[in-house]
């Protein structure tokens, strides 16, 4: 069962694609030769912060790894991950071919001020086949 | 010389049973077709065939994840022996069309299960004896249950 991440707007995210799977074989020579082992890309990987936010949005994000336990159930991320791209960016990082995200680690909390705390979560999109 | 290579295996196992399982590991959640027949995606790996002057047996593992559906296979196919593997291995063009592709034929010899993953041993079908074999032909007939390796000795 995947558990839809909270619908949360971050206050940074930074997005890297995903890798095709591939070896390079490099002679002596200095000549490469590479072999493609698959035709999707899969690894992706997502940083979020949110910022200055209450206590009750931290145990959102902690409830949510906690349910997905913590990093091996697969999920799905809502589109205000993504807010403030349009539709068609949006429909690249969200759900790229078949992926699922996973958590990397524990979200890491940071207290700020009474009932206010900034999260970071880490997420690498996998294959799900 | 290419200097980007493509490859994808196609893997048709039939079992002992005389049940038929297909799959390829290159087109990720895709069924491709091959030679008239659908290959379902697996993530499967192949290595270990050898080749050798003395025409010792190849050895071959194909390594899977645990899956059910592997587990069944290997369950159903009574613990991988003597299930007869055909392994196609065919180079792609960067459209994903298939230019070139060699088959090669193996008998299954058993299984091996990990916690996460499941092994499929393989040897080359009988391809070669020693040279004090006389020249004649194995059949059931003449020499009952037929070897499964190269391993034959002269009593």
């Amino acid at each position: 069962m995947s558990i839809v991440f909270p619908s949360l707007k971050p206050s940074q995210r930074q997005f890297s694609l995903g890798t095709f799977p591939t070896k390079v074989y490099r002679s002596l020579a200095g000549t490469t030769v590479k072999r493609s082992f698959g035709n999707k890309p899969s690894s992706y990987q997502l940083t979020l912060e949110f910022a200055n936010v209450p206590d009750s949005t931290v145990s959102l994000i902690i409830d949510h790894y906690n349910n997905t336990a913590g990093g091996f159930s697969r999920f799905p991320l809502p589109s205000s991950i993504f807010a403030g791209m349009d539709g068609t960016l949006t429909s690249k990082m969200q759900q790229p071919y078949n992926i699922r995200w996973e958590y990397t680690g524990p979200p890491a909390i940071q207290s700020i001020y009474t009932n206010i705390s900034t999260v970071s979560v880490e997420l690498l999109g996998e294959l799900n086949v | 010389m290419a200097s980007e290579i493509r490859i994808c295996n196609f893997f048709r196992l039939t079992t002992a049973k005389g049940v038929v399982h297909r799959y390829q590991n290159y087109f990720i959640g895709e069924t491709k077709a091959f030679q008239g027949q659908n290959y379902a995606f697996s993530p499967f790996q192949a290595d270990g065939a050898l080749a050798s002057l003395n025409g010792e047996n190849q050895q071959l593992r194909v390594l899977f994840p645990s899956q059910e559906l592997v587990i069944r296979l290997v369950e159903d196919g009574d613990g991988n022996r003597l299930s007869v593997l055909a392994l196609a291995t065919a180079w792609l063009t960067a459209g994903g069309d298939i230019s070139t592709s060699y088959t090669d034929f193996f008998v299954g010899t058993g299984a091996t299960f990990n916690d996460d993953t499941v092994e499929l041993r393989f040897r080359s079908s009988m391809d070669s004896v020693g040279a004090a074999f006389p020249a004649r032909t194995f059949t059931s007939d003449n020499v009952g249950v037929l070897p499964l390796n190269s391993e034959l000795y002269l009593r």
